[in-house]
């Protein structure tokens, strides 16, 4: 039963893949410009139009859309997923593949702050639920949201490296036991920090308030063991689901912060077949996105019947 | 030729103050040339600098980017010739060179003490060899027929047009290497300073993989410095070539590899690097604000432009009094005041100041609005509200930039002036807009090598003529330009020629390009040209601090 629920939702992702190609492809031929053009255009041949025409015909984009659409997704699929034009002809998967692991590491390290943080700020401050520190945990969550990762970063840069010298070197990267993680890690996990603690607040405040919590406190268990024991694996499941989309977008979507901080990973990847136009890199790069979004939801689905008896597949 | 560098005063009032020699004498450049003691080299010869970019193209002949040849490419590899510290081209793996009676042959003799990094000699058939493979399709150089253009074959060649590489470049043996150009050009030396010349050894080249690109890999560099360890994104660590002839004072050069100017900023206030580019606001927030970096802080104008065209085949632009006019209503120095906040110079012609053809005996339209609504007048069109619709181009990637925020004042300049409402238009691509009925764009334009001839912007085929100006009479002026062997009558045709195009308002020049830098003062020696950030570098050392 679980495989073939596994086998359906892989089944129903193609689809979803296939719109996705289409849809960054159409956006990337019709919306931001010839990508040959585009290339062509930073350099002194700019006007060059034989070349230009050259360039097409050998990647074929001289092509109808259609053709092309279906002649990427067969190599795609085959492992050829084309060469960085501005990249000196560089190999976008193995691009992708070298930037994804230091993504992976600052997210993971990330979503360990986020949940380590966020999930006790949040049962904090449902258990002391309109108390002066339930005020403070939110107000300290909304203001986390509310401050641009591309503000916070500068702001934090300057206070703990320049000012303060509590961290010597905060820009590349080192991997995941440097200190130079500490404050890109941090920034990332301020921003979904509301979402975790609004998210645990009120799943631990509906649990509370619940009979079996009644009954437990009215056996005379101590607060701390309700939580533990009552409370909180049956609160944990809204979290999970919200803190799964949250780890998807932390790896693909760091993309300020991986820019700022000097960090070789994926989102850094992103910003420059962003910015340069190039389509080869632009495709790779969302595709990958894409995959990791939709494995994540699939993961978040699949961890619910580990935490809830309750739910079966079918 | 040196063009010279400005400071802070120099930039904000136009002369006096702190003259560019005070200014390089914290460097050492003064100090040396008046013979006083240099302060002793530091045991650790290790230069770190913020680049500003998270990829370096490694591979000379995919490398097009000027900013990333001065700052990279010339640390690695190397050419038939080379530029000096004025900006001349200069021999390098040839030790002299030959040219034929009729100036179309050269005959290049290559030092035969030269080697590669790892000790192989670099001989005439490396030459060879590179040129193919940079002319050669399948490596998609998008530039090598642009600088190998003039020899004969290589363009087609280039163009996929003929499948076999051109023979008009041989060994004649191991150390002479010969080239047939299509018609004789004096700027033939200054054209092979560009990367797309450069010399790379077949054996590496072919090492590469997908998953190692052969420059990562390579042990065979041309030039000064070898690449110890690329970390993408992140940093790239080169190390003193023990196989080259000079010997460089600076033996590891690091680059921390950063696109936010933020970061590079920061980078250098925490004494991370010792050398980093300034992003025009914080240039400006050094020169007018905070003045801790004042005195690191150096402005080299560089020959590279911003113009405004006015497109020529397109109403109503053919006429050349509406033209005039509409350059007449632009005033230049509320630009440069207000939008530029005084950072960049003006320029009156397409040559720089440094530049042998320079000259600043040339008439320039002004700003004269009531002369404007005069010569509008008497235009063809007669009034502003018998011209058709007019449309600015706004670059897709510059709606937030200097030419957009340009476009906008000068835009308000001719409402004001001339009555004539532009309107702006975004337009994604370069090649859309040439194929756009857009009549009004700025754009920059740098010189890729140190030579007049490099201003091809007004040739009829030229793809970056954007004001579509053809006159077969400077077309004829050019190719005079270019092949006479007489320097004296080159430059007097180049200057009849710059004076054609502003007679005929055939292009508007807005300001000169400022490339911003901060030096820690313990870099010896350190001179920016108007080019390239580090030429000469072998003359740079780190003093004790």
């Amino acid at each position: 039963m679980f495989l073939r629920y596994v086998g359906r939702r892989l089944l129903l992702s193609v689809p979803v893949m296939l719109a996705v190609i289409f849809i960054t492809y159409s956006l990337a031929i019709y919306g931001a410009g010839d990508p040959v053009a585009t290339i062509v255009g930073q350099t002194e041949q700019r006007g060059n139009e034989e070349l230009i025409e050259r360039l097409r015909q050998r990647h074929g984009y001289d092509r109808p859309f259609l053709v092309q659409y279906v002649d990427y997704v067969g190599k795609f699929v085959t492992g050829d997923w084309g060469t960085s034009f501005q990249l000196q002809n560089q190999s976008v998967r193995v691009l992708i593949f070298r930037t994804l692991p230091v993504s992976f590491q600052l997210g993971l390290v990330a979503v360990l702050i986020l949940l380590l943080v966020g999930i006790p700020l949040g049962i904090l401050a449902a258990v002391k639920q309109n108390t002066w520190l339930d005020r403070l945990v939110v107000s300290f969550s909304v203001l986390a949201d509310s401050i641009p990762s591309f503000v916070l970063a500068p702001v934090l840069l300057v206070v703990f490296v320049l000012k303060a010298g509590l961290i010597d070197s905060a820009i590349g990267w080192d991997g995941i036991f440097s200190q130079k993680i500490i404050l890109p890690a941090v920034i990332l996990a301020l921003g979904p920090m509301l979402l975790i603690v609004r998210q645990t607040r009120f799943a631990v405040i509906e649990v509370l308030q619940q009979d079996y919590v009644r009954t437990a406190r009215a056996k005379g268990l101590r607060g701390r063991t309700v939580v533990w024991t009552h409370v909180l694996r049956n609160a944990v499941q809204p979290v999970i689901t919200v803190s799964g989309i949250i780890a998807a977008y932390l790896v693909t979507g760091s993309i300020f912060i991986e820019q700022i901080f000097g960090i070789p990973g994926f989102g850094q990847l992103v910003v420059t077949g962003l910015r340069r136009n190039d389509l080869p890199l632009l495709m790779g790069t969302t595709i990958v996105a894409a995959v990791i979004v939709l494995t994540s939801n699939l993961v978040i689905d699949l961890m619910y019947a580990v935490l809830d008896p309750r739910v079966k597949y079918g | 030729m040196l063009s010279r560098p400005m400071n802070r005063r120099s930039l904000v009032r136009g002369t006096g103050g702190v003259t560019a020699a005070a200014l390089l004498a914290a460097r050492g450049v003064d100090a040396k040339a008046q013979g006083t003691p240099m302060p002793a080299a530091a045991a650790n010869q290790e230069f770190r600098i913020a680049a500003r970019t998270t990829q370096v193209n490694l591979d000379p002949h995919l490398t097009y980017n000027i900013a990333q040849i001065g700052t990279f490419t010339y640390f690695m590899w190397s050419g038939l010739t080379k530029l000096d510290a004025n900006l001349e081209a200069v021999p390098d793996i040839a030790t002299s060179w030959d040219i034929s009676e009729g100036g179309k042959i050269y005959t290049f003799h290559l030092d035969p003490n030269r080697t590669f990094a790892d000790g192989s000699p670099i001989t005439a058939q490396d030459v060879v060899w590179s040129w193919t493979r940079s002319l050669d399709p399948a490596t998609e150089s998008l530039v090598a027929g642009s600088y190998l253009g003039a020899v004969v074959g290589a363009r087609d060649y280039w163009l996929g047009e003929t499948p076999d590489p051109p023979t008009s470049y041989r060994a004649l043996d191991d150390y002479t290497f010969q080239v047939e150009l299509i018609e004789p050009r004096n700027y033939f030396p200054e054209i092979l300073v560009h990367p797309s010349a450069f010399v790379v050894k077949q054996s590496d080249v072919e090492a590469g993989s997908e998953q190692a690109p052969w420059p990562t890999i390579a042990k065979a560099f041309s030039g000064p410095y070898v690449i110890e360890s690329y970390s993408p994104g992140e940093r790239l660590e080169l190390t003193a070539s023990p196989s080259f002839p000079v010997e460089q004072t600076i033996q590891r050069i690091t680059y921390r590899l950063v696109e936010d100017p933020q970061t590079q900023f920061l980078l250098y206030q925490n004494d991370e690097v010792d050398f980093t580019q300034l992003a025009v606001p914080d240039a400006a927030n050094v020169i007018n604000e905070d003045p801790t970096y004042r005195d690191e802080l150096i402005g080299q104008p560089q020959w590279w432009s911003s113009n405004l065209y006015l497109r020529m085949e397109l109403a109503p632009f053919e006429d050349e009094q509406v033209r005039r006019a509409f350059m007449m209503a632009i005033n230049e120095d509320l630009l440069i005041e207000a939008v530029l906040q005084d950072l960049n110079p003006n320029i009156d012609g397409i040559y720089y100041p440094g530049m042998d053809v320079y000259t600043d005996d040339i008439s320039r339209i002004t700003f004269d609005p009531e002369a404007a609504r005069e010569v509008l007048a008497q235009s063809s069109y007669g009034s502003a509200e018998a011209l058709p619709p007019i449309s600015f181009y706004i670059a897709a990637d510059e709606q937030t930039g200097t030419e957009a925020r340009l476009a906008a004042a000068i835009q308000e300049m001719w409402r004001e002036h001339l009555g004539v409402q532009v309107q702006s238009r975004v337009v994604a691509t370069y090649a859309e807009m040439l194929e756009s009925d857009v009549q009004i764009v700025i754009a920059e334009e740098a010189l890729h090598y140190p030579d007049a001839a490099g201003i091809a912007y007004f040739r009829c085929q030229s793809g970056s003529n954007i004001a579509q100006f053809c006159d077969p009479e400077v077309e004829a002026m050019l190719e005079e330009a270019a092949s006479t062997q007489d320097e004296a009558e080159s430059t007097q045709v180049y200057r009849e020629i710059q004076n054609t195009l502003l007679d005929r308002a055939a292009f508007y020049p807005l300001y000169q390009v400022v490339a911003f830098v901060l030096v820690k003062p313990y870099v010896m020696n350190f001179a920016p040209t108007a080019m390239y950030t580090f030429p000469a570098f072998e003359e740079v050392y780190i003093a004790e601090h």
